[in-house]
């Protein structure tokens, strides 16, 4: 009976770590400016999986110049495989060249905060692009607990 | 006895220089590549910062699935030292200044590196916009490391 409930309460604290695990679980924290979410200018994010055996969970919340979220929370969680790379777009319909998940985002600009839930290798560019020129802009990401 | 030591071990040398292959990299990096068409093109540029010894790079391009999408039977460059090295999607079109062409077969993804002898080898990729002249400089990462 006891190596029962043990098992059982075993299963349960698995399935809560895996399941339920959300945005203040995660292992690793990033940022990055967005900058102009007008029809002229969008941000593209881009996040690489560098590990080639694990998968992750990414999630990411973009925030106004006040550090307020501009983006849905609700819906924030991606699933990352091995040796994957996402892409997100401020744009509601980009280029059909850049296969991006359209972030709604209420600010026009401010920065992008990001977690991995495993702390894996995810890898992340930041591109922003001025449609009318052509031009594009790469931003280096920083971790989140570094810093001057 | 000794003879058949000296055989393995002349062996074991050979298989070491000669059949060193992507797997038997010491360091591994990525960086992305972006727009293989039309106008925009990708040069990826390696700088050898060893100022003594050769290595040896791979470079393989992948798709947004992590699927290859270059040739991996011909991706291996002596990379010498102080020597630098360039990559790029575009072929070359009468333009002899091009370097090593990759032929890739997604129009973006990433680009994986992996050095044989783990050398400080420094990566950076330029995405080019040929009708603007815009060029992109994108840094590389350690495949190792990350958030």
């Amino acid at each position: 009976m006891l190596t029962r409930l043990f098992v059982i309460a075993l299963a349960l604290l698995i399935l809560t770590g895996a399941s339920l695990a959300d945005w203040d679980d995660a292992a690793g924290r990033g940022l990055i400016p967005f900058w102009i979410n007008t029809p002229t200018h969008y941000t593209v994010l881009v996040f690489i999986n560098g590990s080639e055996e694990y998968h992750d969970v990414l999630h990411l919340r973009f925030c106004n110049t006040e550090g307020d979220f501009c983006s849905d929370t609700t819906s924030d969680m991606f699933s990352i495989r091995d040796d994957e790379m996402l892409m997100f777009s401020t744009r509601e319909n980009p280029p059909p060249l850049f296969n991006c998940t359209h972030i709604h985002v209420t600010a026009p600009h401010g920065y992008a905060m990001f977690r991995p839930l495993s702390g894996g290798f995810i890898h992340a560019f930041a591109f922003i692009v001025n449609e009318i020129t052509g031009q594009l802009v790469t931003v280096p990401v920083h971790y989140q607990d570094s810093g001057f | 006895m000794r003879k058949v030591l000296l055989c393995i071990f002349a062996l074991l040398l050979i298989h070491t220089t000669l059949f060193a292959n992507w797997h038997d990299a010491r360091s591994r990096g990525l960086i992305p590549f972006w727009i293989n068409a039309g106008h925009f093109y990708t040069l990826l540029v390696f700088v050898s910062g060893n100022e003594q010894t050769p290595d040896t790079i791979h470079v393989r391009f992948c798709d947004d699935n992590g699927y290859f999408c270059s040739d991996t039977t011909g991706d291996m460059f002596a990379i010498r030292s102080r020597d630098m090295l360039a990559v790029t999607t575009k072929r070359k079109s009468g333009n002899p200044r091009l370097p090593v062409w990759m032929p890739t077969t997604a129009s973006y993804g990433y680009a994986k590196f992996r050095a044989r002898d783990g050398l400080p080898i420094h990566a950076c990729a330029l995405i080019i916009n040929e009708l603007s002249g815009a060029t992109m400089v994108v840094p590389a990462y350690n495949q190792d490391t990350g958030f």
